[in-house]
């Protein structure tokens, strides 16, 4: 039979137009038994393929189509032209997998491949195949014939030398073109005189005939063109798609041997992605000790300090849960990934670099003990079985968190090299065309104009809920486009297929696998982007599928806050003190702009809600504002039982002790695991299947299998009915998107901590949150005007004593740092804060000398760190030369000159001419003295100055933020005339009395769980104020919402318990307010 | 004193117009496109009147044209430019005043200043300038707008500084000391300051007026038919030959105006390959064209009259090949015309579709053969005939000889019985003459059939471009090979050509 043996997906980046898992589902429907994918200079979608044909029954076959280089052009077809600008000089050669040391070989040569060519090529020469061919297959078709420098059928000589005459195969292609018959007779003619078989193929680029648009816009994207203008570059037809095994047949009639070719080589490829060869590296142990028991030693030193006495802790609960962790982990072979992990937590701790395990490793006390996370699993009775279990047979996922920048960069260093440059290697990261990129790359391919594409990609993925009536062409008419025309009923079918497909490979965040040996024995390594760097061609989720294991090394934002805020107090975070009044209080009072996951609006309007109290409050108030609990509706019970205002049930009876302390309401993923086995008798590892298996959305197989077991268990126990649905109903909300108990905690107490600092040290809090952006929900400017309703001062940017980054000074002041002028390069900020800072005294002896700052003057200060006229520009608009003398606009004056030195030539002229200033003025530079002369020089300028409102807009044009006034305060009182309250007022406000507020908009949310509300955070001088769109006032002031920087929103005052929010019912911009602030939209 | 004229906004542009009505008041004129001229008002007082006088007099005469305008008159060009963009209507200055009325125009007036001239190394030269024509004035023109495009970047940028500086209005910039602005902002500063004040950079550089390249005869008796005419146009071509040389221009166009007994006018242009001047190809050519395109009714008045470029400069060589004059190829382009019609003449042209049915022409231009004939006479030995090489498709080992199709540009349908998805028999749906053999409606078995070729494309128009066709190549029992085409959408089967 009939099977295809040359497949490529859309993983051959703008060379295939259609998912392994879609090619896969097609070879399923026409009764395929086998595909092969063979990608370009890749196997970016060998897992997807290989998960998609084991779930239908199919064998993947692997490949990969290589890139060679030849010295001499190749014409080629429009399936095989390549896609860079040196392709001319390169043939393609599709190969298979025939063994594990075939795709050993297809590994190392790819990357080999990739490291030899620029970022998104690839190049090998033939000779760079030879003796790495053993258990490949080639496959030499029409590109050979073409490859002319060669000579007549000299390409085929060569690859039958390098692979063996056993190991080729030609390949005959008819996609009904003519010009294809006088190629297949050719290649029949090599075949016979190289005696080497035939066999057929489709070179499938897409699997129907439908999708052939999508892959003549990706091949336009591909030749940087258009539709119009690609002229023979697009298909000729749409033959290239995956055909039913009989027409292929029968196409091939006349030449069976090519048939029978294609079938014999099939039996002969039995390597899959099952068996890879991938070994997990051994740790080393001391002479006499295997992992295992180094691990159980070292683990139980680590408990003995960390529970005191070990053992009676928890009524010797546990010393016994560590020896249970232990012996599982010995039964399933462990030990050494969880060394591992133990030797970079001490690496990092030797190093001074804050770390901490999240996720479901803090279920685990041997994780606790070793130092690895700091919740307590025992204490706060997590689930073990969410982070290991026998059943499962999966490496157990740690995360550990980092503070973002250069020291997680110093831990992901010393793993490359510890496990050698081969051995190690992140995680890739697919970049897909959504929304935006979509509408954007189907714009252009189809000749739109510019303005026309911009509106479209605005209007196409503005926010993250799609509701399920909003059609594409809803978006059409929304942006004002009349969808009647031809070209955007194409825009709209062609965008909705461009979704979900690849376009490039990018690098993940954190995720690291690591190997023993050679990882590129497992899979092809590329060079990122970044010095130093190797990325895997599978993302995180493709390693954990193929048993690769993963280290997360996750860049946290608020983790280096909080490292560099201990730095700047000396706050020693694993003492502070347990229940601080202040911070609940300012939880309570969702005070929260800053801290850790709860400063979202949603956050911070369950915050007064919620009002919490202790520790255990903040690990729920994480957990709750998650799509899980959201979805599954247990918010509002939860907060309503808090309350009194709703009684505590149980769903049944047996549910009492696991949920319990969430008031009846499950809100942890542990909790879903232990209703499983609580009620449907699962056992630790079952439930864990049933929480993946709901919350893979994509198998309904698996999740109905695993549904009807859980109905099973729990009618076994009499629960049936709309008890046994409300179950399920929450089992499957929480499965995707619940948080796990273990994980809230892990991160309630950085959430702790931050508080902590921002309550009892907020100099030091937000100057550590200042140098470390961008992170969190709000920009700087926001982060600077709650620091200021806090009591902090700030001090501007100055060239003579600002750093490169923020710093404290003695009077307590945040002094604003250089980072922060707009456009000014690091080197050159560098160089000025590296200048010798010149004290007063010194003025004595130097003649330069004036205030005793960095720099004499403006000219000393281009002379010594060569800063560029718009540099130098930017830094006096920010008043960053203030110090230098004189306003910003007599900086912009001065600078201006000191920028443009004119010689002198000209310096004399100008002592000659002009007015009496300027020659005041020249007076000054031909001999420059005093501070008063400087003072007089600045004094010369003829410029008026900046007005208030000009300098808050400079301030946000040169910095983004302002250390002024906010542009609010500056219209205050236009807008009291109008009755627009201010943020601050609201809280007084009787609830259900209409009010007017205004302010910058800082924040557009509509959450994918809010059923198309919108939700906008108003920034004013007092503080923010949030409003809430109803689905039909956002569609009737769309426009406006979206696009205006300042808004004034008339509505209902509401307010739930503290939660305080204006139900929008009229909604207009606010014209010329002030410069445009940053705003974190669709969120 | 200096008066600026610039066209209304909402007038439509009229080429000339403006030029034509500054002219009509002062003898200095420096036309800048065809919306704005400005001109030198000395003495005008003494003629016209004062200037409010004038002004209201060119507005009339502009609008007696068609055209709206504004006027400014200032002391300085720079003023009365600025001015009269600004402000609507007539705009008087006092003399002496220019820097008071423009001190409160905003800043953003500058960006409309014009480029200033082109800084030339050339000595003067001691021959009179040649006559410039609207066609001689479109390289300039070019140059002038990639010049203008750089000095308003920089001016751009000047404004930026300046509203950086909180600079608002003209006057603003023009209490700055101007040394000072120099140093801060370099030469473009300075004009800005400059113009700020009301002052000019440069003096005006009048232009001349185009002299037109024109032969008309009025006739005692009206003619008709092209023999008579052909005696008339001998003189005027004769002529217009001379000026031409005289002024070392060649023809790019000629348009033939004949004013009719009926009082219509006939009017006919043609462009050129290349400038020429020599009379009798003039001659030919307009006849040529008149032949193809004959006047309806007696002509009483003929006018010819030529656009222009600089003369050709042709450099003769012992190595290269010798191509047909541009006069010789005119003509036998314009004999070609008039035979076949102005569509059907020209050179192919290979469209990048994969559609086999699109075919175009380009215009065959003597820069073409020039070209072809340069590179033929670089790359083959000179005792060799030239030889045209044409390479389609890669070449592949057993290629068989080629074979031709003589594709007919309309395909004809035909009706073609199909059994087990290929044809059996084809039948003409009329009468064709292919080649020497004729085809016949009768039904004619096929003895081979090879296909379907499937090609398909422009699927994002619903538009007669759109394209899904399935072809064969089919011989038929009477030895005669067609190439069929299956339109796969409705089934209709075409003759899309015969292979020889």
């Amino acid at each position: 039979m009939y099977l295809e043996l040359h497949t490529a997906s859309a993983f051959s980046f703008l060379a295939g137009a259609s998912l392994p898992e879609t090619l896969v589902k097609r070879a399923a429907d026409l009764g395929y038994p086998a595909l092969a994918l063979l990608d370009r200079d890749g196997v970016y979608g060998a897992p997807q393929c290989y998960r998609a044909a084991k779930a239908a029954g199919l064998k993947a076959i692997v490949g990969a189509e290589l890139t060679i280089r030849t010295s001499h052009s190749a014409l080629s077809t429009p399936h095989s032209a390549p896609s860079t600008p040196h392709s001319a000089l390169s043939t393609v050669l599709p190969v298979l997998v025939s063994s594990q040391t075939g795709y050993q070989n297809l590994c190392r040569l790819i990357t080999q491949a990739k490291r030899d060519a620029p970022k998104g090529e690839s190049r090998l020469a033939l000779e760079d195949l030879d003796g790495h061919t053993n258990g490949l297959i080639a496959l030499v078709g029409r590109q050979a014939l073409v490859a002319e420098r060669h000579g007549v059928g000299g390409l085929v000589d060569k690859v039958v030398g390098i692979f063996g005459r056993q190991n080729v195969w030609m390949e005959l292609q008819r996609h009904l073109r003519r010009d294809e018959e006088a190629a297949n007779a050719s290649l029949l003619d090599l075949s016979a005189a190289f005696r080497v078989p035939v066999l057929a193929s489709n070179n499938v680029r897409f699997a129907t005939v439908e999708e052939r648009p999508v892959y003549d816009v990706l091949t336009c994207l591909r030749y940087k063109t258009t539709l119009k203008e690609a002229g023979r570059r697009l298909s000729a037809n749409a033959e290239s798609y995956l055909k039913p095994p009989a027409m292929m047949e029968r196409m091939f009639s006349d030449i069976p041997q090519a048939l029978a070719g294609t079938e014999s080589l099939a039996e002969r490829l039995d390597f899959t992605l099952a068996n890879l060869g991938y070994q997990f590296p051994d740790y080393p142990v001391p002479a006499g000790e295997t992992q295992a028991s180094f691990l159980r030693r070292i683990t139980m030193v680590g408990a003995r300090d960390r529970y005191h006495p070990l053992d009676t802790a928890f009524d010797g609960r546990a010393k016994a849960q560590i020896q249970r962790e232990l012996d599982l982990i010995d039964r399933l072979n462990l030990a050494g990934y969880f060394l591992i992990v133990w030797d970079l937590v001490n690496f990092c701790r030797q190093q001074g670099i804050l770390v901490q395990g999240r996720g479901s490793a803090a279920n685990s006390a041997v994780c606790y003990s070793l130092g690895i996370t700091a919740v307590d699993p025992v204490g706060m009775e997590l689930l073990f079985e969410r982070f290991l279990s026998e059943e499962r047979g999966e490496w157990p996922d740690i995360d550990l968190d980092l503070p973002s920048g250069d020291r997680r960069e110093r831990v992901i260093q010393y793993v490359y090299q510890r496990y050698g440059a081969l051995g190690a290697a992140m995680t890739a990261n697919v970049i897909s065309y959504r929304g935006r990129s979509a509408a954007r790359e189907v714009g252009k391919v189809l000749s739109m104009e510019e303005d026309e594409i911009d509106r479209l990609a605005k209007m196409m993925s503005r926010f993250e809920f799609v509701d399920p009536d909003e059609a594409v062409t809803k978006h059409l008419k929304e942006a004002g486009l009349d969808t009647g025309r031809e070209v955007y009923g194409q825009f709209a079918k062609l965008w909705t297929q461009m979704q979900d497909l690849p376009r490039h490979l990018g690098q993940h965040s954190g995720g690291m696998v690591i190997c023993k040996g050679r990882l590129d024995d497992v899979v092809p390594l590329e060079p990122a982007s970044m010095p130093g760097r190797v990325v895997v061609q599978w993302d995180k989720d493709d390693c954990a599928d193929l048993g690769i294991v993963k280290v997360d090394l996750l860049g946290l934002g608020m983790m280096a806050v909080l490292e560099e805020s201990v730095a700047l107090t000396g706050v020693d975070l694993a003492h502070l003190p347990p229940d601080d009044p202040e911070v609940y209080a300012m939880l309570q009072a969702a005070d929260t702009v800053g801290i850790f996951q709860v400063e979202s609006r949603a956050q911070m309007a369950t915050l007064p809600r919620l009002k919490p109290k202790n520790f255990y409050d903040i690990v729920v108030e994480v957990a709750l504002i998650r799509p899980g609990p959201i979805v599954g509706q247990m918010v509002h019970p939860y907060l309503k039982r808090r309350r009194g205002d709703e009684p505590v049930t149980y769903a049944h009876p047996s549910l009492e002790p696991v949920l319990k302390r969430t008031l009846g309401v499950p809100l942890f993923q542990e909790q879903l695991l232990r209703m499983a086995m609580v009620i449907a008798g699962f056992s630790g590892g079952e439930a864990e299947e049933l929480r993946r298996a709901m919350g893979f959305k994509r198998s309904a197989k698996r999740m109905r299998d695993i549904e009807g077991r859980l109905r099973t268990g729990m009618a076994r126990n009499g629960i049936t009915g709309v008890t046994a649905d409300q179950i399920v109903l929450s089992i499957s909300s929480f499965a995707l998107y619940g948080f796990p108990e273990s994980h809230a905690a892990s991160f309630a107490l950085i959430v702790y901590a931050s508080a902590y600092l921002k309550a009892h040290y907020p100099a030091a809090f937000y100057t550590a949150l200042l140098n470390n952006q961008p992170m969190g929900f709000y920009g700087p400017a926001t982060l600077v005007k709650d620091a200021q309703r806090r009591g902090v001062r700030f001090a501007p940017v100055d060239v003579q004593v600002s750093d490169w980054r923020c710093t404290i000074q003695d009077d307590g002041a945040i002094r604003l740092g250089l980072m922060y002028v707009q456009g000014l390069r690091a080197e050159v900020g560098r160089k000025m804060t590296s200048g010798v800072f010149l004290a007063p005294r010194d003025a004595k002896k130097t003649p330069d000398v004036i205030f005793g700052g960095r720099f004499a003057t403006m000219d000393d200060l281009v002379a010594r760190t060569g800063v560029r006229r718009d540099e130098l520009r930017v830094l006096a608009e920010a008043g960053a030369l203030a110090s230098l003398g004189g306003d910003r606009r007599s900086a912009l004056w001065q600078a201006e000159r000191a920028a443009r030195p004119a010689g002198p030539l000209l310096t004399d002229t100008e002592l000659t001419s002009g007015t009496q200033q300027k020659d005041v003025e020249c007076l000054f530079l031909q001999s420059p003295g005093s501070e008063k002369d400087t003072r007089r020089l600045f004094a010369a300028s003829p410029l008026r100055q900046m007005t208030l409102t000009e300098r808050v807009g400079a301030d946000y044009a040169a910095t983004g933020l302002t250390i002024g006034p906010h542009p609010m305060a500056l219209v205050r009182r236009a807008l009291a005339a109008r009755g627009v309250l201010r943020a601050s007022d609201l809280p007084s406000g009787r609830p259900g009395r209409r009010v007017r507020v205004a302010g910058a908009v800082i924040t557009r949310q509509r959450p994918g769980t809010a059923k198309g509300f919108v939700f906008l955070s108003l920034e004013d001088e007092t503080g923010i104020a949030n409003a809430i769109l109803t689905p039909d006032v956002f569609a009737s002031h769309k426009r406006t919402v979206v696009d205006a920087p300042y808004l004034l929103i008339e509505g209902l005052l509401q307010n739930q318990d503290g939660a305080v929010s204006v139900k929008a019912e009229r909604i207009e911009a606010l014209a010329d307010t002030g410069p445009r602030p940053v705003s974190h939209d669709f969120h | 004193m200096f008066i600026c004229l610039i066209r209304d906004s909402l007038s439509a542009s009229k080429p000339g117009v403006l030029e034509t009505v500054a002219r009509a008041c002062s003898p200095r004129v420096e036309a800048h496109g065809d919306d704005v001229v400005v001109c030198d008002a000395r003495g005008l007082t003494r003629v016209i009147g004062a200037p409010a006088v004038i002004a209201e007099e060119m507005r009339r005469m502009a609008w007696e044209r068609g055209l709206g305008v504004r006027v400014a008159i200032a002391g300085s060009q720079t003023a009365a430019w600025l001015l009269a963009h600004v402000r609507p209507g007539a705009t008087i200055v006092p003399s002496g005043d220019e820097a008071r009325m423009l001190e409160r125009l905003p800043l953003s007036a500058l960006i409309i200043l014009p480029a200033p001239p082109r800084p030339t190394m050339a000595l003067p030269s001691s021959k009179p300038a040649p006559p410039s024509t609207q066609n001689d004035m479109q390289p300039l023109r070019t140059s002038k707008a990639g010049q203008s495009d750089l000095q308003s970047r920089d001016v751009a940028e000047a404004l930026r500084i300046c509203d950086r500086w909180g600079l608002v209005t003209l006057g603003d910039l023009a209490r700055l000391p101007r040394a000072d602005v120099l140093t801060r902002m370099g030469p473009v500063g300075v004009r800005l300051h400059q113009a700020a004040c009301g002052e000019d950079a440069t003096p005006m550089v009048p232009t001349g007026e185009a002299p037109r390249f024109v032969g008309r005869m009025e006739l005692e008796w009206p003619v008709e038919g092209l023999e008579p005419l052909s005696f008339v146009l001998a003189r005027l071509c004769d002529a217009l030959s001379v000026t031409l040389a005289r002024a070392d221009r060649g023809a790019v166009t000629i348009t033939t105006r004949l004013r009719l007994v009926t009082k219509a006018m006939h009017e006919r242009t043609l462009t050129l390959p290349s400038p020429m001047r020599e009379a009798k190809t003039l001659r030919t050519l307009i006849l040529l064209d008149l032949e193809a395109h004959p006047a309806p009714a007696g002509i009483d008045v003929v006018e010819v009259e030529c656009g222009v470029t600089p003369g050709r400069i042709a450099q003769g060589s012992l190595l290269a090949y010798t191509v047909p004059t541009p006069e010789d190829l005119s003509t036998l382009l314009a004999r070609l015309q008039a035979l076949v019609g102005d569509t059907r003449v020209g050179a192919p042209v290979i469209v990048d579709t994969h559609n086999p049915r699109v075919s175009s022409m380009k215009p065959f231009a003597l820069k073409n053969l020039e070209s072809a004939v340069a590179k033929a006479s670089a790359d083959k030995p000179l005792n060799q005939e030239p030889r045209t090489e044409l390479r389609t498709e890669p070449r592949t080992l057993n290629a068989e000889p080629r074979t031709s199709i003589r594709r007919l540009r309309v395909p004809v349908p035909v009706r073609v019985r199909v059994e087990r998805g290929r044809p059996v028999s084809v039948a003409l749906s009329e009468r064709i003459t292919l080649s020497e053999r004729t085809s016949v409606r009768e039904s004619k078995d096929v003895t081979t059939a090879a296909g379907p070729w499937r090609t398909s494309g422009h699927w994002w128009t619903s538009d007669a471009q759109t394209w899904d066709r399935d072809e064969w190549d089919v011989a038929l029992e009477t030895g005669v090979i067609y190439r069929l085409a299956r339109n796969r959408q409705t089934d209709a089967w075409e003759l899309e050509g015969e292979i020889d």
